[in-house]
């Protein structure tokens, strides 16, 4: 008796935080359907990467389903490069430095902003940090050709001349390259991540700080005690998204931002950009399928363990 | 608490928001298909019995035909229509499809992957690549069909166009045409010989040209007179080159590795020279597009394959003009036959009626000038009975309703008129090109990649890292080239070349 009417409270009080959570799962739903669409359909496509994809069949799905197995020749691929270990140790390189150096940034800036005292001054700042987000990177990469190009580039032309400087050949010095390439991210991701803490810290009660001003804490103490532990839950889901990326790298950056040049390939050859070069010619959609899956595994593997980490430490912050 | 749970809610609308935008960047390799295919596959009758020989009517059969070009012209339905009119007797409605070049590659990998009603494709060794869909099983074997089902094309390619496009021992792909030699050479700047007083007649081969360059740059030092694109550098032209790595030598048996050749290794050090003295451009490597130079007049020599007419199509393009100075004899390469075909996926439902569609590309003048120039009065008008004009307000067929510019796609060129701009013996001199043409060596051998594919990505990797460089001259050859010599084996381009020979004796042998 008493469980029963325990559960049809339960029920109850499950449909009535449903009912009132019906706006804000509505509003959820065309993210839903758009994530079933684009990210769950098409995983039955991984059966892909252990076949050898041939066509000429009455029906796609023939085609699909009738290819032969390979087994894990298309993994083979990548591993048995001599480039191997270099192509990983860059994408890997890369992706931590952006992540430490792209989240100290945001978070910088978002304190900075929102400590602004004007409004509209902290509003236009924002826009003109968030501006770059929205260029492409063969935009950015002719920016950059601007300022680097060996006859016609602004530094070459009018900056180094300034120091007495003997102009550079900057596409072929792989030397300044990671420095360029990090540059270039932080550009252009640092005000759209800057946007996210920004959000956060608005959220934060005043009254936290007014009581703090009144216990005699200056502003440093302030940032330190109140608004960095308050943004830490924000940054360790942001830092676990990042993570579960990390085999995998901006393919605009590292391929159009170099103008291809060869003399550079040593700095900017991450896992996308050796499969594409290695598959331009073909097309082979098993051994990028099997790419693909071996960067999502990875990065599966990487975020459970991160998030298990966090647990540890302190379970109210972990994302699951 | 509340602001807890606001915190949290807010990061995780935002995370949400940065995994669906992430989850939706690397979308590249989900193929956007499956919209029309089905609808006709399942369309039933086949008509499998239907022959050409057979007086009896013909059921309605519609083709889906596939080229690109730089997008579809505006009259694309009245040449639709104008053509079925044309093929009534075969009762054929045509379905003209122009895909733009840029995504044509794609669109067509997506097609074909996903089984949408394609008849007929264009595909090439450069775009679209034949090779590889002929290894995937994609394109049919016509070799038996086409003698019955399409008499006039199996005549006109009779010889090297049929001969040297076979690929896995059957016809996959039927190719257009055209002209089969090739040569190679240069285009000179003829202001430029004028004004300095260069004597280009007796350039016989890349070393000619030095004294020619150092005499222009001391006219005029802001000049880098040479353009160099990575695939057109002069070492890289030199020689046919198989899957990019393997080069059968004049005297040798067997395929070497291209950069062995001493030949190629001196050109490398011409280049360095050039490269040195400022005839090329320190920024060779990035830069990819000359074609602002070009028409500013600035380039004094281009390197690329020539043909009769070439240097007067590209003074045409360009607005400076070129002479062409050839440095080749005049040469019929595998590759050259693979240039412009058109093939029939496996998938097609009814490959005899697309294969009757085609004989009247190589036989139906007025079927081929339709689909090349358009219709007679609203696109073109003649001139004579073999030449015609771009129609008046077509600003010379720049604002033409149909100009797709696929002269060169579509059955036989011999049949196409003659543009007013254009030399009224045109053909003739083609078809002369054609007879002096001697077929190479290693003629009719195309290599297949699937056994070594592991190792081919690796070697693409290497020469993305140095050919270009080498081959331009910016970097020094006496240190680089042993470098991309060891890395290109590190990555197993001995393996590459094993397997070339193996397949080339076997090709022989087969012979």
């Amino acid at each position: 008796m008493d469980s029963k009417s325990d559960k049809r409270i339960r029920t109850r009080r499950k449909v009535r935080d449903f009912k009132k959570n019906l706006p804000l799962l509505g509003m959820a739903l065309p993210g839903m359907v758009f994530l079933f669409l684009f990210s769950y359909l098409p995983m039955g496509g991984i059966v892909l990467a252990f076949k050898n994809l041939t066509f000429g069949r009455k029906t796609f799905f023939e085609n699909f389903m009738k290819s032969d197995w390979v087994g894990l020749k298309n993994f083979q691929y990548l591993f048995s490069s001599p480039d191997c270990l270099l192509i990983i140790r860059n994408t890997l390189l890369y992706n931590l430095a952006f992540i430490i150096l792209g989240t100290c940034l945001s978070i910088f800036i978002a304190i900075a902003l929102n400590e602004l005292l004007s409004k509209r001054l902290s509003k236009f700042y924002q826009n003109v940090i968030l501006l770059p987000y929205f260029l492409s990177w063969v935009v950015f990469s002719y920016l950059f050709y601007a300022f680097l190009s060996i006859d016609h580039g602004i530094l070459n032309r009018s900056i180094l001349p300034l120091f007495g400087t003997q102009p550079i050949a900057w596409y072929s010095e792989p030397k300044y390259w990671p420095g360029f390439i990090v540059f270039a991210n932080l550009l252009k991701y640092t005000g759209y991540n800057s946007v996210v803490y920004l959000a956060a810290l608005t959220g934060i009660d005043q009254e936290l700080y007014e009581v703090a001003a009144l216990d005699g804490a200056g502003k440093w103490d302030q940032i330190r005690h109140i608004t960095i532990p308050l943004l830490m839950n924000v940054v360790i889901i942001m830092t676990i998204f990042s993570i579960g990326r990390i085999f995998s790298s901006d393919f605009g950056l590292f391929y159009q931002l170099p103008m291809q040049s060869g003399q550079l390939i040593g700095v900017t050859n991450t896992i996308d950009t050796y499969v594409y070069r290695g598959l331009i010619n073909n097309g082979d959609f098993a051994i990028s399928t099997a790419t693909g899956m071996m960067q999502s595994v990875v990065g599966f593997g990487l975020v459970l363990i991160t998030n298990a980490v966090v647990r540890k430490i302190d379970k109210e912050k972990a994302m699951f | 608490m509340k602001k807890r749970s606001i915190l949290r809610f807010i990061g995780l609308c935002m995370a949400g928001v940065m995994a669906l935008v992430s989850l939706n960047g690397c979308g590249g390799t989900v193929s956007q298909s499956g919209e029309t295919g089905s609808g006709m596959a399942s369309s039933e009758g086949m008509g499998n019995k239907t022959d050409s020989s057979g007086g009896g009517t013909l059921e309605p059969y519609t083709i889906n035909w596939y080229m690109p070009s730089s997008g579809e012209p505006a009259d694309i339905d009245k040449i639709n229509a104008k053509a079925t009119e044309m093929l009534k007797d075969l009762n054929i409605t045509l379905n003209l499809n122009f895909i733009d070049w840029g995504s044509y590659e794609q669109k067509m990998q997506n097609s074909i992957a996903s089984n949408e009603k394609v008849d007929l494709m264009w595909t090439s060794s450069w775009l679209a690549n034949v090779y590889d869909y002929t290894r995937q099983g994609a394109f049919l074997d016509i070799s038996d069909l086409a003698p019955k089902y399409a008499p006039d094309m199996a005549a006109t390619l009779k010889g090297e166009f049929w001969d040297g496009t076979v690929l896995n021992g059957g016809h996959y792909a039927v190719p257009v045409n055209k002209e089969k030699s090739a040569q190679k050479g240069w285009l000179f700047n003829k202001k430029m010989i004028d004004e300095y007083g260069l004597d280009v007649s007796k350039v016989k081969s890349a070393e000619d040209i030095t004294p020619l360059l150092e005499k222009i740059k001391a006219a005029d030092p802001t000049l880098t007179p040479v353009e160099m694109t990575s695939g057109n550098s002069i070492p890289a032209q030199q020689w046919p080159i198989v899957n990019n790595y393997c080069v059968l030598l004049p005297n040798d048996d067997a395929y070497t590795l291209y950069i062995d050749n001493p030949e190629w290794q001196s050109l490398v050090k011409l280049m360095r020279q050039w490269y040195q003295a400022g005839y090329i451009k320190q920024d060779a490597v990035t830069n990819t597009d000359y074609t602002a130079e070009e028409k500013a007049g600035r380039i004094f020599m281009v390197e690329t394959t020539l043909k009769p007419g070439k240097a007067e199509e590209y003074s045409g393009s360009i607005g400076v003009d070129f002479v062409q100075v050839p440095y080749t004899p005049t040469y019929i390469s595998t590759a050259d036959m693979f240039g412009s075909m058109n093939a029939i996926p496996a998938s097609c439902e009814n490959p005899e009626r697309v294969l009757m569609f085609m004989n009247r590309l190589y036989s139906d003048k007025a079927l081929v000038n339709l689909l090349v120039y358009g219709i007679e009065g609203t696109h073109y008008t003649k001139v004579s009975d073999n030449i015609i004009d771009f129609a008046a307000g077509t600003d010379d067929g720049a604002k033409s309703g149909y100009n797709p510019g696929d002269n060169w796609m579509v059955g036989d060129q011999f049949l196409d008129y003659l543009l007013k701009s254009e030399d009224p013996e045109k053909w003739d001199k083609f078809k002369a090109f054609n007879d002096e043409g001697v077929a190479v060596r290693d003629f009719g051998f195309v290599f297949d990649a699937s056994a070594v594919k592991n190792e081919l990505a690796a070697c693409e990797n290497v020469r993305a890292a140095y050919e270009n460089a080498i081959q331009f001259g910016a970097v020094d050859p006496d240190t680089a080239i042993p470098e991309y010599r060891n890395k290109l084996m590190e990555a197993g381009v001995q393996k590459v070349i094993d397997e070339t020979n193996r397949q080339y004796a076997e090709f022989k042998s087969s012979k």
